[in-house]
């Protein structure tokens, strides 16, 4: 699977870094600094987004850290995974859809913290 | 120099059960697969696994920058092993989709070392690293003969269905 120059684009107006990653036969998507919903503790974390199946969602969006949100309920991490030499987690959150664009699903999946 | 690996259908399924399973400080789980060592002719060899052992979860150590990292009381366990046994031992972690899985960086820094131990212990086993991803394998061994890490050339399931992981 790969992407489109148009979404890749329109990744890049959400997160001017986003890249793409080949982990196996997966083309991920890397978010340097992706600014989370208010209330996040941090504000901004690196993201990975799963683009298929895993863990029977149809998607995943890794993030490098586990967010906190002080005073409201908290994420369900149920995840961790190396991805791209790299340690991530990842909340439960099911799309239930498999039709979107990259960028429809990173914002859907943000809503898991909002 | 050539080494195939046939690993039991019981062994390959308790292994990507246990891989799979959440830790609670580890990215990913580690354990080892017990081998038997046979020749087909004088430079090809047959390993044959037919145990699994998890690594349990108080020998990791906490430690971020590696997907997993194991403690010296899950080497001496693996070193005891081939001791009481007789039998090889595959460091096996699993990378966690589809496709041939690559060794990372940590894994090609730190697997020759961990080898190395177990080969002091059981200098006339095979022993070695194998990666599994949900449909195919990566894995280098040494052998008696050769304590140079290789390709192993072969990665087969025994069991029903028979599956070759390296294809």
């Amino acid at each position: 699977m790969s992407y489109t120059a148009e979404e890749i684009a329109e990744l890049k107006a959400l997160c001017p870094e986003a890249a793409e990653g080949k982990e196996g036969s997966t083309t991920v998507l890397v978010l340097p600094s992706l600014s989370l919903p208010s209330g996040c503790v941090p504000p901004v974390v690196d993201a990975l987004l799963w683009p298929g199946m895993r863990d029977n969602y149809p998607s995943r969006l890794y993030l490098s850290q586990k967010v906190v949100k002080p005073g409201a309920a908290q994420p369900n991490w149920n995840s961790s995974a190396r991805i791209l030499e790299r340690n991530w987690h990842a909340y439960s959150w099911n799309l239930n859809r498999t039709d979107l664009r990259p960028v429809q699903m990173v914002a859907e999946h943000l809503r898991g913290l909002q | 120099m050539k080494a195939d690996i046939r690993l039991l259908g019981s062994v390959y399924a308790a292994a990507i059960a246990d891989l799979s399973r959440p830790h609670p400080v580890a990215a990913e789980r580690v354990g080892f697969i017990s081998v038997a060592l046979g020749k087909l002719s004088p430079n090809h060899f047959l390993l044959l696994g037919h145990g699994y052992t998890a690594v349990p979860d108080a020998h990791y150590l906490d430690y971020p920058r590696a997907g997993a990292c194991i403690g010296p009381d899950a080497i001496r366990a693996a070193m005891q092993r081939i001791l009481d046994t007789g039998a090889g031992q595959l460091h096996v972690h699993l990378h966690d989709h589809s496709g041939r899985p690559r060794p990372s960086r940590t894994d090609l820094r730190d697997m020759p070392a961990l080898v190395k131990s177990l080969n002091v212990v059981g200098p006339a086993c095979a022993h070695g690293a194998i990666i599994l991803s949900s449909d195919r394998a990566w894995a280098q061994v040494t052998v008696p003969d050769s304590r140079q890490l290789f390709d192993a050339s072969a990665v087969t399931v025994v069991g029903f269905p028979l599956l070759f992981l390296n294809r």
